[in-house]
């Protein structure tokens, strides 16, 4: 009895430890009270989309399917953080939904010569600790953009950053490019405020732990790998541009089927990259909704050009005829995608319908072989990221089996996938890609012949010059129309020589609640969630 | 006794360093250059170098285990490649979630299995105890995600009586404690059930019955005393497992837990994170298992008698 009374002594104790523990784990999971809260404020009313007392949607919910690395913007280039750090910071120039670049915290823009470009600066542009913008700030900010792994090559072609005055400042670039323009319009190169930066870093804090920037939401709390919530800034500069919510509550939940059912508990009002298998069901639920856009993401498979087998153009031309992108798009996005010939997503700038559209044809297929000097087939590896991709790589393997060529799939994570074909060592490489609203972005890890086994993205090696003269014209032009006959002649010529075997590209598709209103969506997927709503 | 927790605590020493070995060696015969993975597609070759450099990813393997073993012992555990916070803080940010997810689901299983499986026992080849084993079987055989997804579809889309995912709050813990603690209760039942068919036929037990000692007496103080060692031992080993993370109920139920994190730095390749991680999981399992044999001596006699 003696004993059992001791054990049940340290049976209560370790509930009570156990209990403390959970406790503790309530504590740092406990989300710090919002200034604002996600509720009607006590004791208003609320009609239709706004509530009275602030004439503001409450905060909107939106699951990702991700975790937030940093909300440094220039320590990642990720689209999970950017959902968030997009939201904090401005950049100097905007992209608009049109694909335009129009003025952000830059007033105006005008190369000097060549080599010099003037940027004036938006007047009293405040950041969220209060201060106002200068041109200090801002070449503080790009400097450390300039100095991070992560981002550092967007500016690359910016050499010198000069004050002139406190709303003026010089750019020295190593040549007139359209690419400045979409540099200084990307997520990364956002703008900090000098002083508190210094400040906080020289104290040895992150500054991702206590971000501040001028966008129309500011910081207010960081669950790490939970969630993330920014609240409305009052004092937002551009009025078109300001939040029409009281904030944004970011939550992970990487699950698809468990950010599917919490958009229809209604535990959250959005959900950001839809799973293809639930898009059916979310359809037939009158409270969901489906949004679709077309989307820049291309999936494709990159012959080696510099091995040995598909150095051989004939041989890749057969297989690119062995694709049969309405099979691939059935059975991997349950028919949520639509086929693409082109090196780059269908919605991305850049993009152009190739002249020679190399579509599924098994005779043609058999033909080229024969030409090819493999009348009697071969065999090659099929290197795979994910088994999602390798759906569609069956429906190759089972095509190219009709023609006596044996494809074995081989199913990598991510790491080892980068690692075999960026250092030239496969056949053939299936993956996907989301091109963003720089086509030299894509084309240039794509294609760039320096990349050529270096462990990175340019899984075609395609060791001919041709392209790479195409890309550096098309990057030495500022006329939009101009570059884009540049990328059109490299859409055609990839397509004529099967460089990329292109697949398709994938919808892009956002659901929400049915109250739920004003997400302006981007192709590139670095959506604007200011202007959301939701009806109470 | 004290003696022996010491020398249990010293032994703990080696097994670190050897774990920290082996994942080292793992993760660098691992295809991926690490620097191109958390940098990204876009990232440069100078970039890569320097980051590379930065990071000390250049020096030979022995010198980046022994400079990882002499921080670890200065008590840090390096920074994340992805984040660039440190190990600790990241771990220490999920932490307590895995360890509020497991206690709340060995409870859970302790207190639905040990009665059943005591219960089971005592009316062997009965309905009960034939209910109950089906239900054991079905515990340990049912996959966790499927439970987890069948109980958010039960409790939180149809009944709306529960949150289908995140943390903060009682409400949030009851569906994702329940998904993980089915199969523990299971393998407990089971164990707690054989246990007892053993002690209640032997000889001690049929004194204490023959001396008049009500039933119920008998089973609590007499046979329990016993049965509750292989219970413990199937306890603590799965409470220990429950702590290293349990990826699959975490990504179900979006618990903010350190098996996700570790499973996605493993993907990233972001080896600081995998040792720190598998360092805090050695030594949470260890602590849990030198826990459950102090836990021995308190229940059995002869066992505290071997440590004196």
């Amino acid at each position: 009895m003696k004993h059992l009374k001791k054990f049940m002594l340290l049976v209560l104790a370790a509930a009570l430890v156990l209990s403390t523990f959970a406790a503790c784990g309530g504590d740092v999971q406990e989300k710090p009270q919002p200034s604002t809260s996600q509720e009607p404020s006590t004791g208003t009313e609320s009609t239709g989309t706004e509530t009275e007392t602030t004439g503001l949607s409450r905060i909107v919910v939106i699951a990702q399917n991700n975790d937030l690395t940093t909300l440094d913007p220039h320590q990642h280039n990720d689209l999970i953080s950017g959902n968030v750090t997009r939201m904090l910071y401005d950049t100097l120039i905007r992209l608009n939904d049109k694909n335009e670049y129009v003025p952000c915290l830059a007033q105006s823009w005008e190369y000097l010569d060549k080599n010099t470009v003037e940027l004036k600066l938006t007047p009293d542009v405040q950041f969220h600790d209060g201060h106002v913008m200068t041109s200090e700030d801002v070449k503080y900010s790009l400097e450390r953009q300039k100095a991070s792994s992560f981002c550092g090559y967007l500016l690359d072609m910016i050499t010198a950053i000069e004050i002139v005055d406190e709303l003026t400042l010089k750019l020295t670039v190593v040549d007139e490019s359209a690419a400045l323009l979409s540099s200084l319009a990307h997520q990364c190169s956002s703008i900090l405020p000098k002083e508190y930066t210094e400040k906080l870093e020289g104290e040895g804090k992150a500054f991702s732990d206590a971000p501040c920037g001028t966008g129309p939401y500011k910081f207010d709390y960081w669950n790490i790998g939970d969630e993330c919530q920014i609240v409305r800034f009052e004092n937002y500069f551009d009025e078109a541009y300001a939040a029409k919510n009281e904030g944004l509550k970011f939550r992970y939940i990487a699950e698809d089927n468990s950010r599917v059912i919490a958009l229809e508990t209604g535990e959250v009002d959005m959900i950001l990259r839809v799973p293809s298998t639930s898009v059916a069901s979310l359809e037939g639920n009158s409270d969901v909704k489906v949004l679709r856009f077309e989307s820049c993401d291309l999936n494709y498979i990159s012959p080696n050009c510099s091995g040995p087998l598909f150095s051989n153009e004939k041989l890749r031309q057969a297989i690119a005829h062995c694709i049969d992108r309405d099979a691939m798009i059935q059975v991997q996005c349950n028919g949520n995608a639509v086929p693409n010939f082109a090196p780059i997503g269908i919605a991305a700038i850049g993009y152009s319908e190739p002249a020679t559209k190399r579509e599924y044809d098994l005779e043609k297929a058999k033909q080229l072989l024969v030409e090819a000097g493999y009348p009697d087939g071969f065999e090659f590896t099929l290197s795979v990221w994910g088994d999602l991709n390798a759906k569609s790589a069956q429906v190759l393997q089972a095509a190219c089996q009709q023609i006596g060529v044996k494809v074995n799939i081989e199913i990598l994570d991510n790491s080892s996938m980068v690692d075999k074909c960026g250092g030239a060592k496969h056949d053939a490489g299936m993956d996907n890609w989301t091109a963003n609203s720089e086509p030299d972005n894509t084309y240039r890890p794509w294609f760039s012949r320096e990349l050529i086994g270096a462990g990175g993205y340019n899984w075609s090696c395609y060791p001919g010059e041709e392209i790479e003269a195409l890309m550096e014209k098309a990057l030495s032009v500022t006329d939009p129309a101009e570059r884009q006959s540049y990328y059109t002649q490299i859409n055609d010529f990839v397509a004529e020589h099967a460089v990329v075997w292109p697949l398709f590209s994938a919808q892009g598709m956002v659901a929400t609640r049915s109250n739920v209103d004003g997400i302006q969506l981007y192709p590139t997927m670095m959506h604007l969630f200011q202007f959301v709503t939701v009806a109470e | 006794m004290h003696r022996y927790i010491l020398k249990r605590l010293v032994q703990l020493i080696p097994v670190i360093l050897g774990v920290v070995l082996i994942i080292f060696l793992i993760m660098d015969l691992t295809p991926g250059d690490p620097a191109r993975m958390v940098l990204g597609n876009m990232a440069s070759e100078e970039a890569i170098a320097a980051f590379r450099e930065e990071q000390g990813l250049n020096d030979p393997l022995p010198i980046r285990y022994l400079r990882y073993v002499f921080d670890m012992l200065r008590g840090s555990l390096g920074t994340s490649y992805r984040s660039s916070r440190p190990v600790i803080d990241e771990l220490l940010a999920r932490f307590p979630a895995t360890m509020q997810l497991a206690s709340a689901s060995i409870i859970f299983a302790l207190v639905i299995s040990v009665p059943i499986g005591i219960v089971s026992a005592l009316k062997q080849n009965s309905l009960f105890d034939t209910v109950g084993m089906v239900a054991a079987l079905l515990g340990i055989a049912m996959p966790a995600f499927w439970l987890g997804l069948i109980l958010i579809i039960s409790f939180s889309l149809k009944l709306d009586w529960l949150p289908s995912s995140g943390s903060g709050s009682f409400k949030h813990l009851i569906l994702p404690a329940v998904a993980n603690g089915v199969s523990c209760a299971a393998n407990i039942a089971r164990i707690t059930r054989s246990s007892m068919l053993e002690i209640i036929r032997q000889d001690y037990i049929r004194t204490a019955k023959s001396k008049g000692i009500g039933k119920m007496k008998v089973v609590l103080k007499h046979a329990m005393g016993n049965c509750w060692i292989p219970v413990i031992t199937v306890a603590g080993l799965q409470f220990g497992t429950m702590l290293g993370g349990t990826v699959i109920i975490e990504n179900v139920f979006a618990w903010n837990g350190v098996g996700d994190f570790l499973l996605k730095s493993i993907s990233a390749k972001d080896t600081p994170c995998v040792l720190g991680g598998i360092v805090m999981f050695t030594v949470v399992f260890s602590v849990v298992n030198l826990l459950v044999d102090i836990v021995y001596a308190f229940i059995d006699p002869r066992i505290k008698a071997q440590y004196q």
